[in-house]
């Protein structure tokens, strides 16, 4: 089942006062995957938020659709399965940590919001400062709150815009495990980051959007992966002297080589090769390009 | 209808938490409570009575104490209903204002909460803080003046409950405005200009300064859909002195709060439409 379908989706700005109608997105096709991690990535002012707002039912489309587990984003059963960070989230300064994720754990319909916000409040590193007004808080701290608040009922979507924005490496780590273990747990995961980094850990699909239409959406694997370029790695103990004369170059580690050019036929042909001349083979893979790689590609065309 | 409650009670705890509102509450109990010491108010007590304020009579030495004090109780009604309402539209211009901000209502909306709840439960906040700062005005007077003169009458709280039924009017078009601009500068303007309107463009004495025919006629139609604030004050009044309650009084209340749901609705209208 995908947790996300969107179709054909529209979205202009500017009513019928304005002089020119701005459109953030143009027929984006998108489908996500329920139990996958998937990272939209763009230059800014790409449509990232106003696609992110309309799976949330935040803007109506002005073409096209969005369903969330099959049905409309506006719908109050639907989005009770989604927990969503915004990118700059805004939140009362008078309350404290464990009022405002109480608060947001009531109308969310959790049944123990006092426990869930404590639980949630320690997962995020936060439980000391619970009872601290968040007027003091750092952008760090609130945004560690923010995450907390999507986490609470433990929700089948987690919606995040810019999860790690102003937290410190260390934190980053232990927001990438948070998400790892939401992961686990089944849920779907839609990230929209600019740390191309961050996605690159933890999405397994990514969507690169510019200038409101998808231009590629897919697997991690095939956007990044060249099916011509293949990273190789010996047993440094075996016969690894023949492998350059059948086209191996040597990398910079002992027993690393990378084939290049190669179609995967004729890789299993040298690699059979290599192995009746003594080669062990240990370990093999395509090899990946980063999100930036793929990313400045994607938008070329555009530039040029 | 329960998120409604809900979301009505954080705006409580919000506002409960705002220093610059309980100070204010603050100067104002502090100026009302010197203002009340200082009073001159005498009350003649036996059989029949007479009162005293500021050393001249009511004109009426020779009553009850409770209907001595009659023009007082009157007085005090009107200064609650009309600080009240001032005070009300300033100290809630941006309660709506704030909770539409960016990076905090896409929050809300992404919540699951109906739109409409949403909105309900500011409103229904806003009332309730209305309500609690009516209550604590009329306490106060009634305290104050029981203590000076040694008649206890609840007769005050009609001028509170009054304010409450006019600011029901008077946050709907803040709300409503609230919704379409995101302003609290805008809402509070609103907030006074309906207030302004409500008290003196809907006089009929007003009305009477144009030359009869059209002017007057288009007048009489433009303010026609205000609510009488004159007439809600005058009814905290009459009921405060016991004074006699006529039915454009009780149409003016009923017609204050079918204008307040009209904007409430326009509100939601918007709200459910529009693009945050």
């Amino acid at each position: 089942m995908d947790a996300i379908a969107v179709t054909a989706l529209v979205k202009d700005y500017g009513g019928w006062l304005a002089r020119s109608k701005k459109r953030a997105l143009d027929h984006v096709t998108l489908r996500v995957p329920a139990g996958s991690a998937f990272g939209l990535i763009g230059p800014n002012g790409a449509g990232k938020t106003t696609l992110l707002k309309a799976l949330l039912g935040v803007i109506e489309p002005s073409e096209g659709h969005v369903r969330v587990f099959e049905r409309e984003p506006r719908d109050v059963n639907v989005r009770r399965r989604i927990g969503y960070l915004p990118e700059r989230l805004n939140m009362p300064s008078a309350f404290t940590a464990l009022a405002f994720l109480r608060s947001v754990a009531r109308l969310k319909g959790v049944a123990q919001p006092t426990e869930d916000a404590e639980r949630q409040l320690e997962r995020v590193g936060l439980h000391a400062e619970r009872g601290l007004r968040l007027g003091t808080f750092s952008k760090g701290m609130r945004q560690r709150l923010g995450l907390a608040s999507a986490l609470l009922g433990g929700p089948d979507l987690l919606v995040l815009d810019e999860p790690t924005d102003g937290i410190d490496p260390k934190g980053r780590a232990d927001v990438r495990a948070i998400l790892q273990e939401e992961r686990a747990r089944g849920a779907t995961l839609f990230l929209n980051s600019h740390l191309l980094s961050e996605t690159e850990r933890i999405c397994d699909r990514v969507g690169f959007l510019v200038a409101g239409k998808v231009l590629r959406e897919g697997a991690m694997l095939e956007l990044c992966g060249d099916t011509s370029r293949f990273n190789l790695r010996f047993a440094v103990d075996s016969q690894t002297g023949g492998l350059a004369a059948l086209g191996f170059m040597p990398g910079d580690q002992a027993g690393a080589y990378t084939c290049v050019g190669c179609s995967v036929a004729e890789l299993n042909s040298k690699l059979a090769q290599a192995r009746e001349s003594g080669a062990m083979l240990v370990e093999l893979a395509p090899q990946m390009r980063d999100l930036e790689a793929v990313l400045l590609e994607v938008m070329e065309p555009r530039r040029a | 209808m329960r998120n409604v409650w809900f979301i009505a009670g954080d705006l409580l705890q919000e506002a409960s938490r705002r220093r610059w509102l309980l100070g204010m509450g603050l100067a104002i109990t502090l100026g009302g409570a010197l203002l009340g010491f200082a009073l001159q108010l005498d009350v003649a007590d036996g059989v029949l009575a007479g009162a005293r304020l500021f050393g001249g009579s009511f004109g009426n030495d020779l009553t009850t104490p409770e209907a001595a004090l009659r023009p007082v109780f009157a007085t005090a009604a009107t200064s609650v209903f009309g600080f009240g309402l001032l005070f009300g539209v300033l100290s809630c211009s941006d309660f709506a204002p704030t909770l539409f901000a960016e990076g905090r209502i896409e929050h809300l909306l992404a919540l699951p909460i109906r739109r409409a709840e949403l909105l309900l439960g500011v409103y229904a906040g806003v009332l309730a803080i209305a309500v609690c700062g009516a209550t604590y005005a009329g306490a106060v007077f009634t305290l104050l003046l029981g203590l000076k003169s040694g008649v206890w009458s609840w007769a005050i709280f009609a001028g509170g409950g009054m304010a409450c039924v006019a600011f029901t009017a008077v946050y709907a078009v803040m709300l409503a405005s609230a919704v379409f601009v995101r302003s609290s500068t805008l809402s509070a303007a609103l907030g006074f200009a309906l207030l302004f309107a409500g008290s003196a463009l809907t006089r009929p004495e007003l009305a009477a300064l144009f030359e009869s025919g059209p002017h007057r006629t288009l007048f009489t139609a433009a303010v026609a859909c205000l609510p009488r604030f004159w007439l809600l004050g005058r009814l905290g009044t009459a009921a405060a002195s016991g004074g006699v309650l006529d039915t454009d009084m009780l149409r003016a209340t009923l017609g204050t709060l079918v204008f307040g749901g009209g904007c409430v609705m326009l509100a939601i209208w918007e709200f459910e439409r529009k693009d945050h």
